[in-house]
Parts: C-alpha cells; sequence; structure tokens
C-alpha cells in the first residue's frame, strides 16, 4: 500500500455508501489474509476459495452496519469468514470427521509442484486441525484468529464482542491445552504476520 | 511431526477473478438490492416445508385429529433449547390469562410429543371449534383445544427455522379434516375444515386462501396468520386434496406473494449465507435473502 492509498477506513465508509470500486480495493487488500484464514479454519484450498467468496458477499451485504473503528478492516473480515465457515456447517471438527474419513483431496494434474505444495500444506493443515479439535470452539477460532491470522488481541477482542483479557485467556488455553496434546512437540509456530499489507 | 502452519498463498489468479466478478455483479445490483428489494414471491416454504395432510383417520393417541406432517429434510429436532421471551416481546393474546395460556402451551406440546418449549400466537374460537397456533423453536403446532375427546390435539409441522421467513411470509401447515373426523365417536356432526396456518412479516396486512371454491380471510396475530374454511359434517377430504391458493397482500393491497409463485427449487439465505430454505444443495449466492422473523 502506498501513502496514496486510501486507508480501510475511508475505503469502508465509501463502500457502506454504495461504493463497488471501494469495495473493490478491500476485497484485493485483504482477499489473500482471509483465504489462508479460512484455509486454516478448513485444511481445504478449494473450501477456502468458496469461503472467500462468502465472506466478501456477506461483508457487502452488511457494510452499512459497521463502522470501523480501527485502521483496518481485516479483523472484522477474519470475524465474517469465521462465521462463514462455522455457518456453512463446516465447522472444524466436522472436516476433520471428513479428513478422517476421506482422502485428501485429489490433485488436479496440472502446475505438478504447485499443485503437490497445495496438497501437502492440506495434509499439514489437517494434522495441525486434528490436534486443536477437540478444543473448544472459541478458543479454536480464538487460536485461528489471533495465533495464525496474526490479528491483535483487541482487535480480536472488538470484533468478537468480548472482553481482551477474556480473548487472552482463550488463546493461553487453547496453546496450554495443545502443548499437553501434542507433548514435546512445539505448539502451532506463530506465522509471520506479513500475510498483507495493512 | 511438522506442526508449523503451512506458509500464506495466494489465491489462484482466475478464482480471484471469478471472485471479484461475481461481487462486482453483486455490487452492481444497487444498495441494499439483495436484501431488501421486494420479492417477487413472498415467502412460502411450500413444497419443502408444507405438508398437506388429508385427514380422514381416526384420533391416534400422541397424534392429532388434524395433522400436518412432519415435512424437514432434517428431521424434527425436539431438543433445541427453548427460545426464551421477556414479558414485551409475548405474543399478545387477549382474554386469556397467563396461568390459561401456560395450560394451552403445555397441554398442546405435550399432545405431540415433540418436546421443546410452545408459545401461544394465536387462539380463536370459530364455527369449527377452538383452535390454538403455537410455535416452538423450530416446529408449528395446530392445536384443536377442547375437542370432544381430549383437550389438547395438535398436529405438527416440524424441522422450520422459525427465525427466518422465505420471503414476506410462511405458510407453514396446511391441512383438511372430514366433517365428523371420519366418523369417530365423538365427533358426529362437527364440522369438516380445510387450513393453513404459518408465519407473516411485518409488511402482511391480509392474507387469503383459496380453496375448493370458497376464499377465507385470514386472522393476523403476533406474526401469525390463520385461515379456515368450514366444511360441512358429511363433508369428506376429496382424493388427491390440494394446497389451495394462500395470497399475503400489504396493507396498500399489494400482493406480496402467493402459494404458486414459490419454486422447490428456489432457496432462501440468511445473513451468514446459510441456506435456511428451500434447495439445500444450492449455490448460496443463487439464493433470495430470508426475511427475519420476530416473534
Amino acid at each position: 500500500m502506498t501513502t496514496d492509498d486510501p486507508d480501510d477506513r475511508t475505503l469502508w465508509s465509501q463502500a457502506a455508501a454504495g461504493s463497488g470500486p471501494a469495495f473493490g480495493v478491500l476485497f484485493d487488500r485483504h482477499a489473500k489474509a482471509v483465504y489462508n484464514h479460512c484455509f486454516r479454519l478448513t485444511a481445504s484450498w478449494a473450501a477456502a476459495e468458496d469461503h472467500l467468496q462468502n465472506t466478501f458477499l456477506v461483508a457487502w451485504r452488511k457494510r452499512d452496519r459497521l463502522r470501523l473503528e480501527h485502521d483496518s478492516a481485516l479483523p472484522w473480515l477474519l470475524a465474517v469468514a469465521t462465521n462463514v465457515v462455522r455457518g456453512d456447517r463446516r465447522t472444524v471438527a466436522r472436516r476433520l470427521r471428513l479428513f478422517r474419513r476421506a482422502p485428501v483431496e485429489t490433485a488436479v494434474p496440472d502446475h505438478a509442484d504447485q499443485v503437490a505444495e497445495r496438497v501437502d500444506d492440506q495434509r499439514r493443515m489437517a494434522v495441525l486441525l486434528a490436534a486443536v479439535a477437540e478444543l473448544p470452539r472459541n478458543e479454536r477460532e480464538a487460536l485461528a484468529l489471533c495465533v495464525w491470522s496474526g490479528v491483535s488481541y483487541a482487535d480480536a477482542a472488538s470484533v468478537l464482542g468480548i472482553a481482551e483479557v477474556s480473548v487472552r485467556a482463550r488463546v493461553s488455553k487453547a496453546k496450554a491445552r495443545l502443548t499437553r496434546r501434542l507433548g514435546a512437540a512445539p505448539v502451532v509456530a506463530v506465522p509471520a504476520l506479513t500475510l498483507e499489507d495493512r | 511431526m511438522n506442526h508449523t502452519l503451512p506458509p500464506t498463498r495466494d489465491v489462484p489468479p482466475r478464482r480471484q477473478a471469478q471472485i471479484r466478478a461475481r461481487l462486482e455483479q453483486e455490487v452492481g445490483r444497487g444498495r441494499r438490492a439483495v436484501r431488501f428489494a421486494p420479492l417477487i414471491a413472498a415467502g412460502v416454504a411450500t413444497a419443502a416445508v408444507i405438508a398437506l395432510v388429508a385427514v380422514a383417520a381416526p384420533w391416534r393417541p400422541g397424534g392429532a385429529d388434524t395433522a400436518a406432517g412432519p415435512s424437514s429434510r432434517s428431521g424434527y429436532p425436539t431438543t433445541a433449547p427453548p427460545r426464551t421471551y421477556s414479558t414485551a416481546e409475548r405474543p399478545v393474546i387477549p382474554n386469556l390469562s397467563p396461568e390459561r395460556i401456560a395450560e394451552i402451551e403445555q397441554g398442546c406440546v405435550d399432545s405431540t410429543g415433540i418436546g421443546g418449549r410452545a408459545v401461544l400466537h394465536q387462539y380463536l374460537t370459530d364455527s369449527i371449534g377452538t383452535f390454538a397456533l403455537l410455535y416452538t423453536e423450530n416446529a408449528m403446532l395446530s392445536c384443536t383445544v377442547d375437542s370432544p375427546t381430549m383437550p389438547y390435539n395438535a398436529g405438527f409441522t416440524a424441522g422450520l427455522r422459525v427465525e427466518w421467513l422465505p420471503g414476506e411470509f410462511a405458510a407453514d401447515g396446511i391441512s383438511a379434516a372430514s366433517g365428523g373426523n371420519g366418523g369417530k365417536p365423538g365427533y358426529e356432526g362437527r364440522l369438516g375444515y380445510e387450513m393453513v396456518a404459518g408465519r407473516v412479516s411485518s409488511k402482511v396486512a391480509r392474507v387469503t386462501y383459496a380453496q375448493g371454491g370458497q376464499t377465507a380471510e385470514a386472522t393476523i396475530a403476533n406474526g401469525t396468520f390463520v385461515a379456515r374454511i368450514p366444511r360441512p359434517a358429511d363433508w369428506g377430504v376429496p382424493e388427491g386434496h390440494g394446497t389451495g391458493d394462500v395470497r399475503a397482500y400489504d396493507a396498500q393491497g399489494r400482493l406480496l406473494g402467493t402459494l404458486d409463485s414459490m419454486s422447490r427449487e428456489r432457496c432462501y439465505m440468511n445473513p451468514e449465507y446459510v441456506i435456511v430454505f428451500g434447495n439445500k444443495e444450492a449455490d448460496p449466492t443463487t439464493c433470495l435473502p430470508a426475511v427475519s422473523w420476530r416473534h
């Protein structure tokens, strides 16, 4: 983002007034982060694509109900994405059950290296989700928001409608449970917070 | 075992372009066009939700003399937590004490055996008898009160997403009963009837029900409607009994929707993009927005 680019707050207010181009810029800016967030909740890149679309459709329809309190729309978009994933009955637990029963998605025999990498992503993510499947849903989602997608505790608290201390507690409990579950293995590495420019 | 997260990846360019095109299409519909655009057809859960059961059979224990059978694709959950109402939110039922309302609610839901907490939305007496319309968290109960053989006798339509309407109204149950209840002892001389009951949005001011050459005006109260057409005591539910014609109008007389205008393939989604009515296999992006029902 250059200094000439309008910030999310400006774009959001324009989108709320009906500006499609402003909403398009928000999409371009945050699609990757939402896409990866959805992947981490589903362990499926294909499902993440569908959820990405649905997230922004829901966001568009709800645009005039939200007044951005922070500079970035991303925390709210990730919360919407979480609800979309949950609402679509593709909860983490359900997806994990699916993964236990079914083989990982068949790769399309094209762009072989990239496809192989993505299939490997899905396997790794399925393993991770298996580890967090036993966590309470609110802890799973707090973990996904704050640890995996790099949303600050304050922003997560805002979009989840709970106190920041509650978010911290959920994440802390989630980490502790995962550590117990995974034994000596490292819990879940915090990804570099370079998901996107915001 | 590797417990690190997979790396972040870009959205595949072709897919990103597709999604962006879909968003542009949505945006191009205009402000709030989807959510609040007048729907061509007011919601009727007809095919998916309505069960037309013309009852000429004798009463069965735990059943109903008029049964709107379960119609949910997902069965009818009976363990959903009961919706709680504040005093201000509760439907207003004139001329009934709170104690009597509680009796009716308990008696009707007990007669169905579906469990849960039912809330009385309409209570009326006509030439056919006394009727109560109730809703649980996921079911509509059409309850005959003070029938000859039992104090409460309710049929039900279950599996409803009662917090949502597929448009401006939902015909949740259509039923019919033969006069004399098909010859059941104790019901001699009782009128038969055809009826429809369901929910309406706040826009709906009038509902009509046409069946067998007659048209009835529905009573509308507490976000619900009930229309009943009495039939003679010797009337029997005809073979191939149809659903009739249900129409909803606003206060200016504008038609908001009809039973016939709904397609089995139409679908409605809530703001979370969950399909709450109609074809659950449909692409949510093709669905119409469901209307919130807050009674």
